[in-house]
């Protein structure tokens, strides 16, 4: 009777030990209790420059190898573990004396960016300043884990004498996040 | 007294078996970590980052305090420069009942440097090649009610500032409840 009450104390004292062991995040008594989904989030893209030269007013300038249209020009890759959406935003173009910024259609220090759509098979995701808007949805992390993209760049209809030869800058962001 | 030290060998050798053996403890996060490195190695992919973290789900009761962890990965290729920021969620892709964290509320959340201190900016960090570092990001919820019934969803954003023309981030989706007592 004896052993078996010290093999029972013993198990209970195992047990005790291996909760302590596997519960250390209680010892703290948070008020925030925190539950991780840890799965992996990431992508990567082929095309990490553009460098479009001397441009002309109102040009149009494909993100491409020598502004020829290529809409599979620069490839998105899901190298995480869930299905991913990414989004796309741009910066204001700035450099030289006066930014430029972008809105729908050109104008004077205005230009306009768009990303392809590949369901309407044309330049149509806006390439926006002041919001994410989606390339794509829901990429897979597996299988065809790909997605392939280009943009359009239309250029001011005019811009201050100024700026001429000067070298302006902008970045695009690609955000991504678990497809739910 | 030789039964006693037996019990007690019992006793130690059930916990180390079960601690060291095959159910060795290896979080959540460990595993995916591993998982991923190992993927991208066998597709002979060098140069990608990322984040452990897709989702996490923080509830608490106001006035309730916690370190929440991101980690971020930098598979061995180049050094990586990041930038830990809190941003609001989309509002088209928030789950059913879920409303978007106003960004007055995100003085809820305070990243903290490396080493654990608190920092007072958004913290811009190093990681290197092969390697991953994690940010622990204080939660404090107000002890205010009126975010009681109201759960809201926020991203923390990590972007990569090493890139050119084309900047590349990640968002790690949090999901806030607040309750009246935590669970």
């Amino acid at each position: 009777m004896r052993k078996i009450r010290r093999l029972g104390l013993s198990l209970v004292l195992a047990v005790l030990m291996l909760v302590g062991l596997a519960v250390p995040a209680l010892a703290g008594n948070p008020t925030v209790s925190i539950t991780v989904t840890a799965q992996v989030v990431s992508i990567t893209n082929s095309q990490a420059n553009w460098a479009m030269g001397n441009i002309d007013v109102s040009a149009t300038v494909y993100f491409s190898v020598n502004n020829l249209e290529d809409i599979d020009y620069s490839l998105i890759t899901n190298t995480g573990s869930v299905n991913a959406d990414v989004e796309i935003q741009g910066t204001i173009i700035e450099g030289g004396s006066y930014d430029w910024t972008w809105d729908t259609t050109p104008g004077t220090e205005k230009f306009s960016l768009y990303a392809y759509n590949v369901t309407a098979a044309d330049y149509t995701i806006p390439v926006k300043t002041s919001s994410f808007v989606d390339i794509v949805v829901d990429l897979p992390a597996t299988g065809s884990d790909t997605y392939a993209w280009s943009m359009k760049f239309l250029g001011p209809t005019a811009f201050n004498v100024a700026d001429d030869g000067l070298q302006k800058s902008s970045t695009i962001t690609l955000v991504a996040s678990k497809h739910t | 007294m030789k039964k006693t030290i037996i019990a007690i060998a019992i006793m130690l050798a059930v916990t180390a078996g079960v601690y060291f053996g095959v159910g060795h403890f290896r979080s959540p996060v460990e595993q995916a970590y591993r998982t991923w490195v190992a993927d991208q190695l066998s597709k002979g992919t060098t140069e990608a980052w990322g984040i452990l973290e897709s989702e996490q789900k923080l509830t608490g009761n106001p006035g309730g305090s916690n370190i929440a962890t991101l980690s971020i990965f930098n598979m061995p290729g180049q050094n990586r420069t990041f930038w830990v920021s809190i941003e609001q969620a989309n509002p088209n892709k928030l789950p059913t009942g879920y409303e978007c964290l106003p960004t007055r509320y995100f003085s809820w959340f305070t990243p903290s440097g490396w080493d654990g201190s608190r920092v007072t900016a958004e913290p811009k960090v190093v990681v290197k090649a092969g390697q991953y570092r994690q940010v622990g990001i204080l939660v404090a919820i107000p002890t205010s009610t009126s975010y009681l019934d109201h759960p809201a969803e926020l991203r923390v954003r990590v972007t990569e500032l090493s890139g050119g023309f084309q900047i590349t981030a990640l968002e790690s989706r949090w999901y806030i409840v607040v309750v009246e007592t935590p669970d």
